[in-house]
């Protein structure tokens, strides 16, 4: 069974797919460049986790705090609009309901938004905007079963 | 040096249109670039700096029948006697 961060990731994925301005250009933990022409797009990152023991067993269960970075990436002299308008659309997509905003299920609290960070590169041709929304929740799983979220 | 680069220009420079319908000679170069893990493109725009010294961003420029805009304020680049621009189609 795969790890619960790569069942998060894919999930979110798969929730983000198919908005209005991005459609299926969505990349999972994508390393390679994208083009140009690929954008509008969204990458999907699960990032770095806290970890903390629920209890004194062994090998016991742990609370994982986990980062989910959303990074909307648009080109063109319209590039800030296009980042917001995604924006909205993630944020709207991602509190569709309890289930959608915990992941299926797997996390204890609904997805957080817990900051934005967005940038321009106005020497490239296009112009490029990258807009990162980071999300912050909490899963539990057993320490030798991290394949299943409790 | 302005004198020096003359030359070079004259016989690699590309003719570069101004909205005002004035010319002067540039190099374009157009290199891939990326940001934020994408590939786009860079041009730049080298000339010397007295034969378009009010250049600004926003201008718009027709070099071969494509019409490009100066994306920022150019800048002063070795001793000052050339200058480059990013444009952007």
């Amino acid at each position: 069974m795969s790890h619960v961060r790569q069942q998060l990731r894919d999930t979110l994925a798969a929730t983000l797919t198919g908005l209005a301005t991005t459609g299926a250009s969505v990349y999972v933990n994508r390393a390679k460049a994208l083009a140009a022409a690929q954008l509008p797009a969204l990458v999907v990152r699960v990032g770095d986790e806290s970890i903390e023991p629920l209890d004194m067993g062994w090998p016991g269960t742990l609370a994982r705090n986990v980062r989910f970075d959303v990074e909307a990436l648009a080109s063109g002299a319209a590039a800030a609009d296009t980042l917001d308008t995604v924006l909205a659309e993630v944020e709207v997509a991602l509190t569709a309901s309890w289930s959608v905003a915990t992941l299926g299920d797997r996390l204890k609290m609904p997805l957080q938004l817990e900051g934005v960070e967005v940038a321009f590169e106005d020497e490239t041709n296009p112009p490029l905007g990258s807009l990162i929304a980071g999300f912050v929740s909490t899963y539990h799983a057993a320490a030798d079963v991290p394949g299943t979220a409790i | 040096m302005t004198d020096d680069l003359a030359p070079l220009y004259r016989d690699f420079g590309l003719v570069v249109t101004r909205a005002d319908a004035s010319t002067f000679r540039a190099v374009l170069d157009a290199p891939s670039r990326d940001a934020f893990e994408v590939r786009a493109g860079e041009l730049r725009l080298r000339y010397i700096t007295a034969d378009a010294a009010d250049l600004a961003e926003a201008d718009t420029l027709t070099i071969g029948g494509t019409g490009y805009t100066v994306a920022t304020p150019p800048e002063r680049i070795n001793d000052g006697s050339e200058s480059e621009a990013a444009l952007v189609t």
